[in-house]
């Protein structure tokens, strides 16, 4: 496209003020010689970047072109989004050094046929992370190798080495080095401000402010050059997670010498250096392939001095941080300035904001969690519950002779409550008291609590007390839900069914609270359930002959009256029993018996809105699946769903009754399924534990698949949600039915356990297993 | 009745049995042999169930009378039955009733498989009648002191048409069992398999990842008894990787995406 073309494509993206033509020019010649479709592509992100900042958007024109040849062209969009949100974090340097970097933060040096994709190795890599650390991270695709610690961003494919093995292994690299900086704690990171180290850094270096605690990022910005510290002490933790990984993987650390060489010797030639870069470099270079004899620039004493000061053990991230310190204080006299070289290829630069922030996050979670627990146990105390009846109880005034101050001092065992207390000192305050006094008798704190009072404890170093008087506050509000009780419209519906509800604070239902409407789904025709069938052939292959090994669970009885042979064992018995006088056993034979299953399912599945998505295919595609090997199998099933609004509009929709057959029409309604509003879970579970009732079968399971959020337009949410779903499936329990949930969701929510019972449901982070999990769930939950 | 002496002198367990206790379970269990309760044992498969009854017996110089229950065992299993020797009927006790009679330990181990039909014999025995009806002698035997009985299960299998009625469950005193924490497990490993302390930490590193699968599809992780049997395996020279797939990957899974991840796990730990 010739320049004049582009100029008119560009100035027409653009709001006024428009530049000057030269001005759009000087900047659209790069762009010149691409082809027409990455013209496009470039150009259609720039109404994005432009109105920001007029000088992000020319050097965004700069390297566009690099950065589509490294990240291909579906991840520019992406890239875009990342660069926008660092300018408005760290402003227009960073996002062009960002920019700049392209190459080393996407090692795209090498493009070629031996690269390997991230989500062709998601399956194995994300259940290798799971095992190694506690906590739930999830892998994703992202603009550069970093981890928040709740989520590991991984490069979108690897074409830096030249085998597929290679670049698979620098995968698994690069994830197990994230994952042992995650158990690393580098992030966590804190220098008291008064430790003698923070004040010697003061006056020697001091830039001004002096925080009391620091944290990574306060530490790097104690030094004139903060990058050249942060690189340093980047390199000191790469050090420092580099034995840790040596130790606890050993086997990985192996496989993976040649791999650090060589990704070593891709980088830029240490005589491209000068000075402090080239030191810095140097010793990044020593890190990947313990070469002490490195070009440093340096003497050979000094830079063994600096290797040997990198390589002193540390056990913290703060040992990390002296021995920076200690590398910055011999660079300082080099009088260039420092300008960043590459991160080590499978570290990468470390990102202690975006951690702060999911650190942040998980404090105001535990905070929340905290305080409904601890109101749940004073609302509890109350000398009587007599108040719970009436509505128009005096709210949030704390129960007589307690005010918060008290419950703290019984929280924490006695000890200095002063704020800025480092969590060092706190130790001793971290075994939290078993008891909690109100009123006279002592309430045993639970268990769970407890471990929300230590993990409280172990963050700030003491329970603040606006978490006890916000759980008074809680604790005082004991009324029901005011919206249910005013929303009487819609009862005098015919062929309506009510439901009691349970409400967890009176302990005792609400009588006749819900009501249900039962309706059919109209069937809808299309090709997805053929689309199912042709994309899971084989597995139905699979899946039809398991389930037919179910069903012919053949085997001898013994002991029958009659039957295809003679019991021997019993025939023996009986002559003896004879020979001793006694009267000889007339069961003498076995039979062979094709074992009556005798089970009988419902699969009751959440419709609700929030389950947009992933209703949509995958559950409809394992609903489809689930057919046609129950078919094979000969289990009675029904499928049905729920959704709905306020209690008085319960809606059930029949989508396979037991005794329908599996059949076009059925197929069509599950591929009518879609989703409608709310979850209440209480009167679909009650509703299908009434129809389960009545069939008769020896084994009666109710299978539910939600995203384990019950949740209405009303006040039916939070915990009383959750417990009167818990009630509901108490008394399908009782009433000798085995509910059994499939929770689909991105992280599993604590509450799950209490809800649904411990070994009643299982967790599933990700819809697409479903198709293939659920078959195998059922033949787990039936054999 | 010499038969049955000689044939219980071979479940008198003369030399202690290895176990590192995971926490107060001896103390519960002698307490419950004192006051003549019956145990229930639960925990996931391999974490010393079977060792630790042992160790019990051992303790208590009571025969230790193991039977493992399947869905075969009938009540003449367990009690007893007429045989012909020499054209003479001949009554056999069952070890069951065979621990009865002696004062023996009787484990029933996995009796979840058992049939609920067989799984009510015991019922009498594990309440305070400590009785054992044998219908075919027209006895009643009841248990004296030292008799105790023993049960175990594995609470992590998830289906429906196996566990315990409550009407059983709540005649025993419960213990549960759970893998030992990672210095113990070590120590445990190293024992049994003659590895030195770093492989079998090493070892139990790796177990311990894949205990982390539960959501991954893979409900129970590698056991103890695993973690041994690789072990011996690295004793006897065989490469560790392949050491591990064999005694561990393989045998925890055939899903090709599971077993990719576990097979990485051993790679980076061997
Ligand atoms: N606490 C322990 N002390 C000593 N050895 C142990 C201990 N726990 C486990 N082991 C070892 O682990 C092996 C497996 O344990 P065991 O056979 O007792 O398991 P289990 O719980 O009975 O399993 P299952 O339910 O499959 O029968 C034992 O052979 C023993 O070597
Ligand atoms: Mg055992």
């Amino acid at each position: 496209m010739i320049l004049a073309i582009l100029k008119k494509r560009f100035l027409d993206l653009l709001p006024p003020p428009l530049p000057s033509d030269w001005e759009a020019e000087e900047n659209l010649e790069q762009l010149t010689e691409l082809p027409v479709r990455l013209q496009d592509l470039i150009l259609q992100q720039v109404p994005a970047i432009w109105p920001v900042s007029n000088s992000l958007c020319y050097s965004y024109l700069a390297c566009a072109d690099t950065a589509i040849s490294c990240l291909g062209e579906e991840q520019i969009v992406n890239w875009v989004a990342a660069l926008l949100d660092l300018y408005e974090k760290e402003g227009l340097k960073a996002a062009q050094a960002f920019m700049a970097d392209i190459e080393n933060n996407y090692l795209c040096q090498l493009q070629g046929e031996t690269g390997i994709r991230l989500d062709e190795v998601i399956t194995r890599l994300r259940p290798y992370a799971e095992g190694i650390v506690r906590r739930s991270v999830t892998l994703e695709e992202g603009t550069r190798l970093y981890t928040d610690t709740a989520r590991i961003f991984l490069p979108g494919k690897l074409t830096v080495l030249p085998s597929t093995t290679e670049n698979f292994l620098l995968y698994k690299l690069m994830l197990t080095t994230q994952l042992a900086l995650i158990n690393s704690c580098t992030y966590e990171m804190v220098i008291g401000g008064d430790s003698s180290f923070a004040q010697v850094l003061q006056e020697k270096h001091g830039s001004g402010h002096s925080p009391e605690q620091i944290k990574i990022e306060d530490f790097w910005n104690i030094f004139p050059e903060p990058r050249l510290a942060e690189d340093l002490f980047t390199l000191a933790e790469g050090w420092r997670i580099g034995e840790q990984m040596a130790a606890d993987f050993p086997g990985l650390w192996r496989d993976t010498v040649g791999l650090r060489r060589q990704l070593a010797e891709q980088r830029r030639p240490l005589s491209s250096l000068k000075g402090k870069s080239r030191v810095v470099e140097a010793l990044s270079l020593y890190l990947m392939n313990g070469r002490t004899d490195q070009a440093s620039g340096l003497s050979n004493q000094h830079f063994s001095w600096l290797t040997n000061q990198l390589s002193e053990p540390a056990r913290t991230a703060k040992d990390s941080a002296l021995k920076a310190a200690a590398i910055y204080a011999l660079l300082n006299n080099i009088q260039q300035p420092y300008e960043p070289v590459e991160p080590l290829p499978y570290l990468g630069r470390l990102q202690p904001a975006a951690a702060h922030q999911v650190h942040l996050q998980e404090r105001a979670e535990t905070k929340e969690k905290f305080i409904k627990a601890l109101a749940a146990i004073l609302a509890d105390s109350k000398p009587s519950t007599a108040d719970m009846q009436s509505k128009d109880n005096e709210f949030g005034e704390p129960p007589a002779r307690l005010n918060s101050d008290d419950a703290t001092a019984l929280l924490i065992a006695p000890g200095p409550k002063d704020q800025s207390e480092p969590p060092e000192t706190a130790n001793n305050l971290s075994e939290p008291s078993q008891l909690l006094i109100i009123d006279g008798p002592a309430i045993e704190i639970p268990e769970a609590l407890k471990e929300l009072a230590a993990e409280i404890k172990a963050d700030l170093g003491l329970i603040p007390n606006e978490y006890i008087s916000a759980a008074h506050g809680l604790a005082g509000k004991g009324e029901p839900p005011e919206n249910i009780g005013s929303d009487r419209e819609g009862k005098s519906l015919q062929g309506v069914i009510t439901y009691d509800e349970w409400d967890y604070r009176r302990a005792g239902f609400r009588k006749d609270w819900c009501l249900l409407n039962e309706k059919m789904v109209r069937p809808v025709k299309g090709t997805f359930v053929q689309n199912t069938m042709d994309k899971y052939r084989g597995l139905l292959i699979k899946l039809k002959k398991q389930f037919e090994m179910l069903r012919c669970t053949e085997r001898l009885v013994k002991r029958q009256r009659d039957g295809d042979d003679i019991d021997l064992d019993a025939v023996i018995e009986s002559i003896s029993d004879i020979r001793a006088g006694r009267s000889g056993s007339e069961q003498l034979f076995v039979r062979l018996k094709r074992d009556d299953r005798d089970i009988a399912v419902m699969f009751l599945i959440d419709m609700s809105s929030s389950t947009e998505g992933w209703v949509g295919e995958a559950l409809k595609e394992a609903l489809i699946l689930m057919g046609e090997a129950l078919e094979v199998l000969g289990d009675r099933y029904a499928i049905s769903g729920f959704s709905g609004m306020r209690r008085s509009r319960s809606d059930f929709y029949h989508i396979k009754d037991f005794a329908e057959n599996y059949n076009k029409e059925i197929k069509g309604r599950i591929a009518a399924i879609t989703p409608q509003e709310y979850t209440r879970m209480g009167p679909p579970v009650r509703h299908a534990t009434k129809i389960l009732q009545e069939v008769d079968a020896k084994v009666r399971l109710l299978i539910i698949l939600s995203d384990g959020k019950p949740e209405d337009y009303d006040d039916y949410k939070g915990e009383y949600a959750i417990e009167d779903t818990r009630h509901a499936l108490i008394e399908a329990k009782t009433v000798g039915i085995h509910p059994f949930c499939i929770t689909i969701d991105q992280q599993a929510h604590d509450y799950n356990a209490h809800m649904y019972g411990e070994v009643n449901y299982i967790f599933l982070d990700k819809v697409s297993d479903l198709p293939l999990r659920m078959p195998a769930i059922y033949r787990n939950l039936t054999t | 009745m010499p038969n049955t002496e000689q044939r219980l002198e071979e479940h008198l367990i003369t030399d202690e049995p290895f176990y590192l206790p995971q926490g107060d379970e001896m103390g519960i269990a002698k307490a419950a042999y004192q006051h003549t309760i019956p145990l229930l044992l639960k925990g996931p498969t391999g974490c010393g169930k079977t060792r630790f009854i042992q160790h019990l017996a051992w303790h208590l110089k009571r025969p230790l009378i193991t039977v493992s229950c399947h869905d075969d065992l009938s009540t003449g299993d367990l009690v007893g039955r007429f045989l012909i020797k020499g054209g003479e009927a001949v009554w056999v006790d069952g070890p069951l009733t065979m621990a009865v009679r002696r004062g023996a330990i009787c484990y029933l181990d996995e009796v979840v498989e058992a049939r609920k039909d067989t799984t009510v014999v015991i019922h009498p025995l594990a309440d305070d009648r400590r009785e054992l009806p044998i219908e075919k002698l027209g006895e009643l035997l009841t248990a004296p002191p030292e008799f105790m009985l023993v049960i175990s299960y594995n609470p992590g299998y998830q289906s429906v048409l196996k566990d315990l009625k409550p009407s059983t469950r709540q005649r025993f005193v419960s213990i549960e069992l759970n893998y030992p924490n990672a210095a113990l497990e070590t120590d445990i490993v190293c024992h049994e398999s003659g590895l030195d302390q770093e492989t079998g930490a090493a070892l139990v590193r790796l177990a311990t990842m894949t205990r982390h699968l539960k959501n991954e599809g893979l409900p129970e992780g590698a056991s103890t008894r695993l973690l041994i049997h690789a072990g011996k395996l690295f004793g006897s020279g065989m490469d560790r990787r392949r050491a591990c797939r064999a005694a561990i990957s393989e045998t925890l899974t055939d899903e090709p995406e599971l077993l990719a991840a576990i097979t990485e796990m051993v790679n980076s730990i061997f």
